[in-house]
């Protein structure tokens, strides 16, 4: 049986062998002398076209449609409310603290993957987890702060923003100027729009995070700067209605309510600190 | 109502050109008259388009017509010589001759396509029926390259051959 085969296989051979010529038996000739002879117009296979042209549109269409899919942006948006406080973890274990009133958004598809950026509007106090290979970026309608794994607090108030860094280096640069600067631990940097640079203070203000603590302390500080912290804390204006300037206070507050406080330092100082109304 | 479309007769004509031609050749043994044979085959199906309804199994009918056409034509060559030159004609059936006919087209089909030099050596073997020394010599080259040359389009034709083999094991 299995010899037939291979003769049969080698018989095959020789014959089509023996009467192999070249150009013969060719079909497409074949048909062409064929479709000239009987008259039969080139048949358009129309069909097939269409149906070729519909599944190269179809993936086109679903190419595109994935590249466009790839590239859109999934906006996570957080907010505080105002009078809250917020912890938020993100997903390179960075953390933020935002103040009341703030809001912070990235980008879920590349965050932590391709680039690690957020965009803040508001206060908050961020403790970036360090990572070498890729800078962390807070963009703010101001300013853009650049670092590798370091703390520090970024405040965007619109018409101005500032920036004061609690541990490790920050690169801090604004819109309208050139060059950007690095603050290093303590030091603080404000900047108001249509500024042409950047005013730096290496000051320390132990006040600086109160919102972020509930912790107020005062060391010999003189009023004004009360003043400020506190409208800064309560985020509310206060006005001192007497005369009373040159005076210093050094008391400390734990999560009170402005009243107290005012009353407090009224009191003490006699003076007649009150808030807007 | 036409029993078939032109796009329909067009798909049926290039897909059974060739094994009919080859079909042909077994008796004619000569492939212009095949291929003429076939065409006018084809040319009758055409013009009877209209008359027709259906031709059932068209492909073992064009095989029977072919194969009339090609008794005709040999015995009117042959009506003025013995009959003994009359093809052999087997008893196989017409199953057996169609997927004969295909085996032929297959393979003439793969020598086409072997690169020219290999189908020179190949030709001059199996058609020419010369030696490996005679070809090498004939070409300027040595034995070693014939034999190879040969092994690799042997080895084409035999790769079809067991395409075809399991092809049909499959689709018992």
């Amino acid at each position: 049986m299995e010899k037939d085969k291979k003769n049969n296989w080698e018989e095959d051979i020789r014959f089509v062998a023996r009467h192999y010529k070249e150009g013969k038996l060719n079909t497409d000739k074949a048909w062409e002398t064929f479709r000239i002879r009987k008259e039969i117009r080139k048949v358009i296979p129309w069909r097939r076209i269409v149906a070729v042209a519909a599944v190269l549109l179809l993936l086109v269409g679903f190419r595109s449609w994935y590249i466009w899919e790839q590239n859109r942006p999934e906006w996570i948006i957080i907010s505080a409310e105002k009078g809250s406080v917020k912890n938020i973890s993100l997903p390179d274990r960075s953390n933020i603290t935002l103040a009341g009133g703030g809001e912070i958004r990235y980008n879920a598809k590349v965050f932590s993957k391709e680039e690690r950026e957020i965009f803040l509007s508001g206060k908050a106090w961020f403790d970036i987890e360090r990572n070498p290979a890729q800078s962390f970026t807070v963009n703010t309608l101001l300013s853009k702060v650049t670092v590798l794994g370091t703390s520090f607090e970024l405040w965007d108030k619109g018409e101005e923003v500032h920036v004061y860094v609690t541990s490790g280096t920050v690169s801090f640069a604004v819109n309208n100027v050139e060059e950007s600067v690095i603050l290093t631990k303590g030091m603080s940097a404000d900047y108001r729009a249509g500024q042409k640079e950047i005013d730096i203070d290496t000051e320390e203000n132990p006040n600086r995070l109160a919102w972020k603590n509930g912790q107020l302390i005062f060391d010999n500080t003189p009023l004004e700067q009360v003043i400020k912290d506190l409208s800064d804390y309560y985020d509310t204006e206060i006005f001192n209605l007497s005369g009373e300037e040159n005076v210093q206070l050094t008391a400390s507050f734990n999560h009170l309510p402005i009243e107290d406080v005012l009353l407090i330092i009224n009191q003490t100082l006699d003076t007649k600190l009150t808030p807007k109304q | 109502m036409e029993a078939f479309t032109t796009r329909e007769f067009e798909l049926h004509f290039k897909a059974l050109y060739k094994p009919l031609c080859l079909f042909a050749l077994r008796f004619t043994g000569n492939t212009d008259d095949a291929e003429d044979i076939v065409q006018q085959t084809f040319a009758d199906v055409w013009d009877k388009r209209n008359v027709i309804e259906t031709i059932d199994n068209f492909k073992s009918y064009l095989y029977r017509a072919v194969r009339n056409r090609s008794i005709n034509l040999v015995s009117q060559h042959t009506m003025h010589t013995t009959t003994t030159e009359l093809p052999e004609i087997t008893d196989i059936s017409i199953e057996e001759e169609i997927c004969q006919a295909e085996r032929y087209a297959r393979l003439w089909d793969v020598i086409d396509r072997l690169p020219h030099e290999r189908k020179k050596i190949f030709l001059m073997s199996k058609r020419d029926g010369m030696k490996y020394s005679e070809i090498a010599e004939e070409l300027s080259i040595s034995v070693k390259t014939v034999e190879n040359q040969m092994g690799k389009a042997l080895k084409a034709l035999r790769d079809t051959a067991v395409y075809i083999y399991r092809l049909i094991l499959s689709l018992i």
